[in-house]
């Protein structure tokens, strides 16, 4: 009886934990986001700051690791990209992944993002970017 | 995607249409959600070239290029190109938009190709880190820039202008670029060509090397997007400005080798020769056979194409649809005998030059305005407190906006060491504003500003400077100030005080400005009559001054001209003496205006002399019109 108990007490508070992963505030002016699209076991996102870059790959090293629930995780580099503030601007670089990085569809080196582009790592695995750029930058 | 302005097909991502430039409604949506295909799906085929707007360029044969290095890449049209389809191919695959080439272009936009079968990918861009484009004349500015390096106009933060924007052409080899890249290296810079800055490469991915070669981004449509015929004054302007454009390039050494409506952008400020594609950069040694037939070429592949905006005909057929002025040009542009035709690019921009100056309708340059002035001490006055200035742009090369003169009156007060300073300092200050905000930038084909208020703001300007500079020797000191703008066939007059400008023709004599003395008032209030003023005991107090109070109101006037007018402009020296019949009378007399400033100013000193005389007198000269 007690383990039983105890059972839903865990499977609530995973509840809960997932329930406030889905909540996440948006970020404050200067940060961004990058939040997937078509993962079935539903959506995720990587907070990235000025001092918090976002590396994005297979490997267990990156911030935003791709692992086997994103669908097409396969056509994913172990270091795939980055995503870096560089005066006051965010870079998106490919690190010479085998399957390539695509921005809107097209394939990108080196690229300043702007708030609502779609991201493609591989063939399959895609990430909108949200940015809540201060004012004065916009444009 | 069709171009709702021309018609034009257009590949799907194209922002603007290729042909005319106009923007195209919004790109369809970006990838969909979940995509499956291949990822280097190639982009939508480039549809051929289905612009029925201009017909092909008339044919010349295609461009030597020296030595045997390279051979010859396409026509404009693209029709003979011999490089492959990259694109449909799908190796040469468009980049996104925010894609940063080399460290140091952002991608903007996609345009499209430039020309239809060129098979190059064109981006608009600016430049990452610098780059902003002069609100005046978008020239290049840098960071730290305080002063525009091209038109002088001051830049307080080069931050807050606007990226100045480029167009980055973009090729898997570097073919299609051999001759620009050479020509980007002459930093050649001239208001009648689209500037092109440097040539590099840049592998944004993988390791397929890709060519790129930045100009210019230069707004506005093709002449071969244009209707034909166009206007006869139009396009003589444009071909004198297309001229002198070759002019210039044949001077450094190049030669365009494809001169055509293809390569003639209509901007704000004129047209603009593009498209150095198959240009050619003459090396010290060059056969001088080369370079007489090529600048010969040139420019008769100009002529063609003025013929051609003029007539919509290809080519010359004896008895063109032409007035009888502009005949005479394509008659020898199109001489069979070479020895007989234009052999370089100045010549014909002279006859071009010549036709456009005696055309009606257009205002007519230099020599035609004559000016006269002096300025005397009077038989009364010890110190002549007047000054003068006359400053007169008479611009040959342009066949509009071709005239420009300042002239200034100005009638110092406060007696030796403050009244001719006061009028001395008014008038420096007039000029260099003049000079810098009207004469600098009409001389670059840069907008103006708007002239009335600009004259408002150079009169207070005046009056804080001569006020300023009272306050500071603790004396009292003023300036009445007449300021005559005259552009083109428009002057603009600016009154302070009790100096005149008149408008004389055989018709009449009118007083464009209204003194700003307690007599006029009276005049105006009927209380005494005109001549009765003149006599009056308080006829030299003026309630309206420069350097009297902190704000100085100046009336402006605008007055267009015609053949035959003269202005004058005048201290009440002159005004206060004689009559305006008189004034009316000499200056009509006298041919010469220095001879009719001489004979006013012997006519006041007749008269009694009593104050300082001063006159300007500026006559157009169009006798036999």
């Amino acid at each position: 009886m007690l383990a039983v108990v105890l059972l839903l007490l865990v499977l609530l508070v995973i509840l809960i934990v997932r329930r406030r992963r889905h909540k996440l505030p948006l970020p404050t002016p200067g940060h961004a986001y990058l939040e997937s699209v078509n993962r079935p076991a539903g959506p995720t996102r990587c907070i990235i700051t000025p001092n918090l870059p976002a590396t994005v790959g297979r490997g267990r090293e990156n911030r935003l690791r791709i692992d086997e629930t994103y669908p097409g995780w396969e056509s994913v580099s172990r270091k795939h990209a980055e995503i870096r503030m560089e005066d006051s601007y965010y870079i998106l670089h490919d690190l010479q992944s085998t399957n390539g990085t695509y921005v809107n569809g097209l394939r990108s080196g080196v690229n300043r993002l702007r708030d609502g582009v779609r991201i493609r790592f591989g063939h399959q695995v895609e990430f909108i970017f949200h940015e809540n750029r201060p004012s004065a930058g916009a444009a | 995607m069709q171009c709702p302005n021309c018609g034009t097909v257009n590949r799907e991502q194209a922002k603007f249409c290729r042909q005319c430039r106009a923007p195209l409604t919004v790109s369809p949506p970006a990838t969909p959600i979940n995509r499956h295909e291949a990822p280097t799906a190639p982009l939508v085929p480039p549809v051929p070239d289905t612009a029925p707007v201009a017909p092909p360029a008339p044919a010349t044969p295609p461009p030597l290029v020296p030595g045997s290095k390279t051979r010859p890449l396409s026509t404009v049209d693209g029709d003979t190109t011999e490089l492959p389809d990259l694109i449909q191919a799908g190796v040469l695959t468009q980049l996104p938009d925010g894609e940063i080439l080399n460290e140091t272009y952002v991608i903007e936009a996609v345009f499209g190709d430039v020309h239809p079968g060129q098979k190059l990918i064109a981006y608009q861009a600016t430049r990452l880190h610098d780059g902003w484009a002069c609100l005046q004349c978008q020239g290049e500015v840098q960071a730290g820039n305080t002063y525009c390096p091209f038109c002088g106009a001051s830049i307080t933060d080069p931050s807050t202008l606007p990226k100045k924007r480029y167009m980055v052409r973009e090729s898997i080899t570097s073919e299609p670029f051999v001759q620009e890249r050479n020509i980007a290296e002459l930093h050649l810079y001239h208001d009648g060509i689209v500037p092109v800055h440097e040539f590099f490469s840049y592998t944004p991915y993988g390791s397929t090397e890709r060519f790129y070669l930045v100009s210019d981004w230069v707004e506005g449509p093709y002449l071969s997007s244009l209707p034909l015929p166009q206007p006869v004054d139009q396009v003589l302007t444009w071909g004198l400005q297309l001229a002198e454009a070759l002019a210039y390039l044949h001077e450094n050494n190049v030669l365009h080798n494809a001169v055509g409506p293809e390569s003639v952008i209509l901007t704000n400020g004129g047209v603009k020769l593009t498209n150095f594609r198959v240009a050619q950069r003459l090396v010290k040694g060059s056969p001088p056979d080369l370079v007489i037939q090529g600048q010969a070429r040139d420019t008769q592949m100009l002529a063609q194409m003025l013929y051609r905006l003029l007539t919509g005909l290809p080519a010359y057929t004896p008895g063109p649809p032409l007035p009888q002025d502009v005949i005479p040009i394509f008659v020898r542009a199109q001489a069979p005998d070479p020895a007989q035709g234009y052999h370089t690019a100045q010549e014909l921009a002279t006859d071009l030059r010549r036709v456009l100056q005696s055309r009606p309708g257009i205002s007519r340059p230099g020599g035609v305005w004559q000016v006269g002035h002096a300025s005397h001490v009077g038989r009364v006055r010890e110190l002549n407190e007047d000054g003068l200035l006359v400053l007169q742009l008479d611009r040959v090369q342009r066949s509009q906006d071709i005239m420009a003169g300042l002239y200034v009156v100005a009638d110092g007060m406060g007696g030796h060491q403050a009244g001719e300073v006061a009028s001395g300092m008014a008038i420096q200050v007039v000029a260099e504003n003049v000079l810098n905000a009207v004469f600098l930038p009409g001389l670059r084909d840069q907008p103006t500003p708007d002239i009335e208020a600009f004259l408002k703001d150079i009169c207070q300007k005046a009056n804080t400077a001569v006020r300023d500079h009272a306050r500071a020797q603790g004396t009292d000191m003023g300036t009445t100030l007449v300021v005559a703008l005259v552009l083109g066939n428009t002057a603009y007059i600016a009154n302070v005080g009790d100096s005149r400008a008149y408008l004389i023709n055989t018709s009449e004599i009118r007083q464009i400005t209204t003194d700003h003395s307690l007599v006029e008032r009276l005049v105006a209030t009927g209380q005494i009559t005109a001549e009765e003023a003149r006599t009056h005991p308080k006829r030299n107090v003026i309630y309206r001054t420069i350097g009297d109070k902190a704000q100085v109101e100046a009336d402006v006037f605008r007055v267009p001209l015609q053949a035959g007018d003269c202005l004058l402009l005048c201290s009440d020296g002159l005004s206060g003496e004689i009559d305006d019949p008189t004034i009316q009378r000499i200056v009509l007399d006298n041919q010469d205006p220095q001879v009719a400033c001489q004979k006013l100013i012997e006519a006041a000193n007749e008269a009694g002399g009593e104050d300082n005389i001063t006159v300007v007198v500026i006559q157009s000269k169009t006798s036999g019109r």
